[in-house]
């Protein structure tokens, strides 16, 4: 286990530091942030003197240099838009991703293992049709026109929830989320139920397939003519060897939430990390563009790791070694 | 049983996560506002007085402002939410006339080159300091540093000192009668405050002298700003504003449908005609300052050097040299239509770069006729006849126009409407579209990469209400490879010259009398548009949608304040 932890551990080191270079060296390339940043009347002098304060005057190589030595005493530069150190801006928006992407991930994970079993074992019931028909549809609609629905529907035509935004936050346990008001978390189930839809559809169908195959095996026959009841099968048995591919999408999937709900934070007017990419990379903010992409690797390596660990409890056949 | 506890330690982890980021939210400004308000101890004696009552108003704009340091940027947006907290010497009033801010009163010495200014006694800053002369040096020394956008309010200026506590003086290099509206928006810092502190303190931190202060500000979600009881001036009804940053264009529209906000700014030219039909909403709408025109490199023997995609002409010159090509292709263009298609009505065709209500606006100046035929008998005439062979067959001349396209409300539409309408007289045109990261970059003369461009639409507005700010920026002289005059000419893209229209606007820079003054630029703008110097296309317009619980009167400049809207009871 412990030989695990280090080589991942050195795995990551290698991936931050290839992140760095390719992102460092394409982020140059999107835009000049010194021309956002001056008035379009600006004399040459105006423009030599915003370049050189953001040390931008200098050779790629030797920015990068610099970026490297920063980073390693903990320093991932000033934002060019917020004059604030970088990570600083990205963490403070971290925890309303999070929230957002905790209750899309519950949604995911209850209503796509109870809606695939169903359909998987049942697949010529009525119900299942109904199902399928679902999940097509939440994977071909985009999120930025079901997202325009749902305040079209719930926030204008029923009233029933606010547009967008986020709620009141609350405190508890010295966490401070807008999960624990019930401002919050109204402000909060439409973005997080359009989040929710590609992947849900998504997993439905995996799982559905998975169960399919599985519930033809020998040992399904064999559990159940030796008296194990239909449900216990159907949800001890074979779920649990349909269950291996699931978890490794639904832990990409995460991974991918977290780091890039772009579309839905921006039609939401959620001050989360995905707007905070979208609008830096529009703006040229380099050293937040770096960082984020450096901490979506970290995360990235992380729920892979944890992905593994779960894969053990699911199988313990599987040996992490 | 194991599994349930790995479950649960994994939970663990993720709140953890969480927990650890969570922390440093709120608390930028400790506040010691709410105990003065006399909110709840008014009300249990209602007294002869009227109870002091509170107005709160929700407001949706189109983006945030970044960072609450009041010289780091230079843009609409932040420049009117700061301006909640800070403020400038001198203020303006709804049509953009200078009015006294915290200057009480000025002075310009008889050879023009002496600024005095004599500051308010008594005003305060939010935390209580005083007010004086070393906050306004303070504040000027800051403006220039490095990292500033508001260095070019010091263009002509020498130096300045401090004469005593209430009393500034301002020498300036050349005469400068309009530095007072560059002045206004440079709002005041407080020095016992920010001395000695990183932009990153000053990005975070406040301490003005404005009529609100702020309450909080959580990035990208909202900015709150309560009422400052110890202002110095009349104080504003609304005691409460909170400002949310919606930058999708229907989720603002949504948000004053569902009356979550009591008003949007820059409501989409697309919905304007559902919000019409709710009978709670008021649309309004106004021409705004910002003109979108094109300029071309008429003013050269060798445009766009550098260009990858350069002009090509038969024999090589550069037709837009030649007045009749420049005037052929103004008539080619249909403004009205671009303004009635394009725009769905919400613009105003442009004659000049010059709003109508500014210092020099020239109304005699009209739009040419749109006629194709004259268009073409026009380019015949002026030797750039239709190629019947080789790379130009069927065309007269080929040019690339550059455009942004996500910069100005429907740019690209725009561009690739002009593109037609040139193709239609024989003017083959390169569509060069491209997102504004880009853009600004690209069609400066003297970018990296080389001059590249000689034809381009862009944009441009000041709210200085003065003509000849206008024209020293749009319209001075300008080489392709830098400045004719220091500071002058800088967004000069078709590098067009003329000695007249410089030595008129330097005049103007050095009259003191307004009627003088309009007299000289509308000369300026009437030259401008006989030798075609740039075709202007519209103004925009600024469209605002409110509900039934408020008035609001617009400022011509766009900028969004408290003190605009009224509550209704």
């Amino acid at each position: 286990m412990l030989k695990f932890v280090v080589r991942r551990f050195l795995q990551m080191i290698m991936v931050l530091l290839i992140v760095s270079v390719i992102v460092f060296i394409f982020s140059s390339l999107i835009g000049d942030p010194v021309s956002l940043m001056v008035p379009e009347n600006a004399t040459q002098q105006e423009i030599d003197a915003a370049r050189e304060y953001l040390g931008l005057d200098k050779p790629i190589l030797v920015q990068y240099g610099i970026f490297l030595k920063d980073v390693l005493s903990g320093n991932f530069g000033l934002s060019y838009r917020y004059y604030q150190p970088a990570m600083k801006v990205i963490i403070e928006r971290l925890p309303a991703t999070l929230e957002m992407v905790f209750v899309s991930a519950i949604i995911t994970g209850i209503f796509s293992i109870i809606l695939g079993v169903y359909s998987g074992a049942y697949p010529k019931r009525k119900g299942s049709k109904v199902i399928m028909v679902f999940s097509i549809a939440g994977i071909s609609l985009p999120s930025f026109w079901l997202g325009m629905m749902m305040i079209y529907i719930f926030g204008i035509k029923l009233g029933w929830l606010p547009p967008s935004g986020r709620g009141e936050i609350g405190t508890i346990l010295g966490i401070n989320s807008s999960l624990f008001t019930l401002d919050g978390i109204k402000h909060l189930i439409l973005p997080a139920v359009t989040l929710s839809m590609v992947n849900l559809a998504t997993i439905i169908r995996l799982t559905r397939a998975g169960m399919q195959e599985n519930i033809r095996q020998d040992y399904v026959k064999y559990a159940r003519s030796k008296g194990v009841s239909r449900r216990d099968v159907l949800y001890r048995h074979a779920l649990k060897n349909t269950l291996i591919p699931v978890v490794t999408i639904f832990g990409l999937q995460i991974g991918g939430l977290i780091a890039f709900t772009t579309i839905t934070e921006t039609i939401f007017a959620w001050p989360g990390m995905g707007k905070l990419l979208i609008d830096s990379i529009y703006s040229a903010d380099k050293p937040i563009i770096v960082s984020y992409l450096m901490v979506v690797s970290i995360m990235f390596v992380f729920i892979n790791f944890l992905v593994d660990i779960i894969y053990v409890m699911i199988d313990p056949r599987i040996d992490l070694k | 049983m194991k599994k349930i506890l790995s479950i649960l330690l994994i939970l663990v982890l993720v709140l953890g996560m969480m927990a650890g980021c969570s922390t440093d939210q709120p608390a930028e400004e400790p506040a010691e506002e709410p105990a003065e308000e006399p909110a709840e101890g008014s009300d249990e004696e209602p007294a002869e007085e009227p109870a002091e009552k509170d107005y709160e108003v929700t407001v949706g704009l189109a983006g945030d402002t970044l960072a609450l340091d009041p010289y780091v940027y230079n843009e609409t947006i932040s420049n009117a939410v700061l301006q909640h907290m800070y403020e400038a010497l001198i203020l303006t009033d709804n049509e953009l006339n200078n009015v006294p801010g915290l200057a009480e009163d000025w002075e310009l010495s008889d050879d023009l080159m002496t600024w005095t200014f004599y500051l308010r006694e008594g005003v305060e800053f939010h935390n209580g300091n005083e007010f004086n002369a070393d906050d306004v040096i303070y504040s000027f020394d800051r403006a220039q540093e490095p990292f500033s956008k508001w260095t070019n309010v010091f263009g002509t200026v020498e130096s300045y000192e401090k004469l005593d506590d209430y009393t500034v003086v301002v020498h300036s290099s050349s005469p400068d009668v309009i530095f007072l509206s560059k002045l206004r928006d440079l709002v005041i810092l407080d020095k016992e405050t920010f001395e000695g502190k990183g932009e990153d303190f000053v990005a975070l931190n406040t301490n003005g002298t404005g009529r609100y202060k702020l309450e909080e500000h959580v990035k990208e979600d909202r900015i709150v700003f309560v009422r400052n009881e110890n202002y110095w001036g009349e104080k504003p009804q609304v005691t409460k504003v909170t400002y949310k940053p919606i930058t999708n264009d229907a989720t603002r529209t949504a948000n004053i449908m569902t009356g979550d906000v009591d008003m949007v700014v820059d409501v989409p030219v697309r919905d304007v005609e559902i919000l019409k039909t709710n009978d709670d909403l008021n649309i309004i709408q106004q021409p705004s300052l910002r003109n979108i025109y094109l300029n071309f490199a008429g003013w050269t023997d060798n445009p766009s050097p550098d260009a990858e995609e350069p002009m090509i002409t038969p024999d090589g010159s550069n037709p837009f040299r030649v007045l009749p090509v420049r005037q052929a292709m103004y008539h080619a263009i249909n403004v009205q239509e671009i303004s009635d298609k394009i725009m769905n009505g919400f613009s105003t065709p442009a004659a000049s770069y010059s709003p109508e209500n500014y210092v020099g606006y020239n109304p005699d100046i009209e739009i040419p006729e749109h006629d194709p035929e004259l268009a073409k008998q026009l380019l015949d005439d002026a030797g750039y006849p239709v190629q019947d062979s080789g790379e130009l067959e069927g065309y007269r001349f080929q040019v690339t126009l550059d455009s942004s396209n996500d910069r100005y409300i429907n740019d690209a539409q725009i561009a690739q409407a002009i593109a037609g309408y040139l193709e239609r007289v024989g003017i083959k045109v390169n569509l060069n579209l491209m997102s504004r990261n880009v853009f600004f970059t690209y069609i400066r003369g003297t970018n990296p990469m080389g001059d590249i461009t000689h034809f381009l639409m862009s944009g441009w507005s000041d709210s200085s209400g003065e003509g000849v700010t206008l024209a020293s920026d749009l319209l001075y002289s300008h080489n392709q490879d830098g400045p004719v005059k220091e500071g002058f000419g800088g967004v000069n893209r078709g590098y067009y010259k003329n000695e007249e229209v410089d030595a008129l606007i330097d005049e103007a820079l050095a009259t003191r009398e307004v009627e003088k003054r309009d007299e000289l630029i509308q000369e300026v703008w009437k030259i401008a548009s006989e030798e075609v110097a740039y075709i202007p296309i519209h103004f925009q317009q600024d469209v605002f949608a409110t509900n039934s619980k408020i008035d609001y009167n617009p400022r011509p400049n766009k900028y969004i304040y408290a003190w605009d809207i009224e509550v209704l009871e």
